[in-house]
């Protein structure tokens, strides 16, 4: 049987013009991969929300990262004073890998 | 000069530009499901930037260098800066939005809408009456003085964003449409009339037609985000309707001042009247997060867009005509 390797995965949703602050926080943290993905629309605290032809305010994105649990906590407690400061929600959950050494 | 009567509103209604907006703007209240691929939407929208930028060049190439340019300039950067404070004053006196909201909205509000721009031309083209190439420079440069106002005001709160001034400035002066307009208006300017003949089968004879599509967009955008908004009250409403007038009015006092021809001071003053949905709402969002983007983007595209279309550009220009001219 394919031995797994368990991992932390946090998943964030947040505006796209600010995806490159939470970019950082993951490469400061050594975070050796992340994915971007674009949202499409959806609805949160502020109500509904779709994206604008012209212009980038309303876009959202998701951004997915695995890590370690360590790094994952280290994450974690810098994300809470930067959701203070930007809109976001932050997703964590336990994912099995296949090549530990990557994440 | 001959003075060409302003039709009258049901005339200025029955164009093609304001239909395409009207059908896409039932549609959008009716849910239709009617839609545009965003690829799409946004390369029509890329076009019309090109398109109006590099007309415009071309045109002040043709015209060659105007002292008109640099009063207007002055004019226009002015008012851009200028009508946030107002727009802000009227929106803590008559809602109940705080500073941080209030501010955002503002600056939409100091800046402008190239579409109600463009809409003014072919307005001021069907009733021939001229207009100068440089307005679309006085565009470029309108587009950017509100951010500053914008940012100012919600500076007297302690909740702006620690957000870097180059990611700041990057979305403030480098949006994408705003470096588009004035990298073609450039283009224009250098190629003149000879590039305008090469280029005459792309940005001249398609315009009309892609400006209707993208209007039939705007007017799904305008009804979807009129309708998907909760925020929305009576005061807000009437601020959306009432701003324009007050944007019109300082509009007419500095083409006035400007000593700006008929087609011109209305162009003046439609800019004046319009609110941005192109670089501020981007710039805004970097800077000050915390403002609800709900609010100025249903003000601005969902009722000041369409009054100032169909209500707004008709009005303007009689006022023009008659208190100007």
């Amino acid at each position: 049987m394919t031995e797994l390797h368990t991992r932390k995965k946090i998943e964030v949703i947040m505006d796209k013009l600010h995806v490159e602050r939470v970019v950082a926080l993951f490469e400061n943290h050594d975070v050796l991969g992340h994915t971007v993905i674009p949202s499409v629309s959806g609805k949160g605290s502020r109500g509904r929300w779709t994206p604008d032809r012209l212009t980038a305010a309303d876009d959202r994105v998701l951004v997915i990262a695995v890590m370690s649990e360590a790094t994952a906590d280290a994450i974690l407690a810098d994300l809470g004073p930067l959701f203070e400061e930007i809109p976001g929600v932050a997703f964590v959950s336990e994912v099995q890998v296949l090549r530990p050494h990557r994440f | 000069m001959a003075i060409t009567p302003a039709p009258s509103m049901v005339e200025s209604l029955l164009s093609p530009v304001v239909l395409f907006f009207l059908l896409g703007f039932g549609a959008g209240i009716a849910r239709s499901d009617l839609s545009f691929p965003e690829a799409f939407a946004k390369g029509i929208s890329l076009y019309l930037m090109l398109a109006i930028g590099f007309k415009g060049g071309t045109e002040v190439a043709h015209a060659g260098f105007q002292w008109a340019v640099l009063g207007t300039a002055a004019v226009g950067i002015g008012a851009g800066f200028g009508l946030p404070f107002v727009a802000y004053a009227l929106l803590r006196n008559l809602t109940s939005l705080g500073r941080i909201d209030a501010a955002a909205i503002a600056a939409h509000y100091g800046s402008i809408s190239v579409v109600t721009f463009v809409a003014g031309t072919d307005y001021l083209t069907r009733l021939a009456i001229p207009y100068d190439g440089f307005m679309i420079a006085i565009v470029a440069l309108m587009e950017s003085p509100a951010i500053i106002a914008g940012l100012l005001l919600a500076r007297r709160g302690d909740e702006t964003s620690t957000v870097t001034r180059s990611h700041f400035l990057r979305e403030a002066l480098l949006n994408g449409s705003v470096v588009l307009l004035i990298g073609s208006f450039a283009i224009g300017l250098v190629t003149g009339e000879k590039g305008a003949a090469q280029l005459a089968p792309f940005i001249a004879t398609p315009f009309k037609g892609v400006l209707c599509l993208f209007l039939l967009d705007m007017g799904l955008v305008a009804a979807r985000r009129l309708r998907g908004s909760a925020h929305m009250n009576m005061r807000l409403f009437a601020f959306g309707l009432s701003m324009p007038l007050v944007g019109a009015v300082v509009g007419l006092l500095g083409a006035a001042a400007a000593g700006l021809s008929e087609g011109s001071a209305t162009l003046l003053v439609i800019l004046c009247a319009s609110a941005s949905y192109i670089a501020v709402p981007a710039a805004m969002r970097v800077a000050l997060p915390k403002a609800n983007p709900a609010y100025s983007l249903t003000l601005s595209l969902g009722v000041t867009f369409p009054f100032n279309l169909t209500v707004g550009i008709p009005l303007y220009a009689t006022a023009t005509h008659h208190l100007l001219t």
